[in-house]
């Protein structure tokens, strides 16, 4: 039988914010279903975000959530996590909103290691806030001119690890849903700050400012 | 697609060379066993406390 995701969504807040193209919704039912195959309580989940197109998804979800304002959806968790220990705790953001904007949330975040679950839906791009520099490395495929590939050194999975002290880091892409689901269960199981980056595609501000030719080169080559 | 994204165990393994512009997928990095904040926090909280009621 299809899994039925109207039991977890706010029907009157749809439809989505979200573009044709967009990979977000994958991202988006693959968390439905890990909250599903956990048999997670909704009322025990607490998810929060910043601002950018991935801070939407909590408007659309029937959980505890909250939309704060702009790389401070961490700030916000570890003062819910701190008050409910015994809840789960999801934040979903951004790369803008989680690594660059919300950059020193996320360093003492992983520094305490306390025990939330951060999705960081890496686009490639601010997308909503308007083609601004990210802080993310260019797959090898793109262009060398790239308009919205950053010239400096980025920021990656790797060394936030190494340089943050995160105790679970782990990379998935919309177009691997069935390993995304795994991998979204293994944070959440993890018992500290896990941290999943998911490779997402913005075609229409990511890829039609760059003339990408097809959602997937936008962020696969 | 399939060849920028490679599994963390394969990549691992392979020269850097063969990894330039590639990304390793899955689980990168985990470390069990770290102390975790709010556990950390309410354990020297409750430790306080005592100490607190040990004096009075």
């Amino acid at each position: 039988m299809a899994f039925n995701y109207d039991q977890y969504i706010r029907g009157g807040k749809l439809p989505h914010i979200w573009c044709p193209g967009c990979t977000y919704g994958i991202v988006f039912k693959s968390l439905l279903r890990v909250v599903d195959t956990l048999k997670l309580n909704r009322d025990d989940i607490a998810l929060v975000s910043g601002i950018g197109c991935a801070s939407r998804l909590p408007g659309y979800v029937d959980f505890n959530t909250l939309h704060t304002t702009h790389g401070r959806a961490l700030g916000f968790a570890t003062g819910i996590k701190m008050a409910k220990p015994d809840k789960h705790v999801l934040v979903v953001s951004g790369d803008g909103d989680a690594t660059a904007i919300g950059g020193n949330h996320f360093i003492h975040a992983c520094r305490r290691n306390i025990d939330i679950t951060v999705l960081v839906f890496n686009n490639f791009i601010y997308g909503m806030t308007g083609d601004s520099t990210p802080r993310r490395p260019r797959p090898a495929t793109w262009p060398p001119r790239c308009r919205t590939a950053t010239w400096t050194r980025p920021s990656t999975s790797r060394n936030w690890r190494r340089a943050r002290g995160a105790s679970f880091v782990a990379r998935g892409t919309a177009y691997h849903a069935a390993g995304l689901d795994r991998l979204i269960i293994d944070a959440i199981q993890h018992k500290g700050l896990s941290v999943v980056e998911i490779i997402n595609a913005c075609p229409t501000t990511h890829g039609r400012r760059n003339k990408f030719k097809t959602p997937r080169t936008c962020s696969y080559g | 697609m399939k060849d920028t994204f490679i599994p963390a165990v394969a990549f691992d393994k392979l020269p850097p060379e063969k990894t330039a512009g590639k990304f390793p997928m899955g689980v990168l990095f985990k470390k069990e066993g770290v102390p975790e904040y709010c556990e950390t926090y309410y354990g020297m909280a409750e430790r306080v406390r005592k100490q607190k009621e040990g004096r009075s």
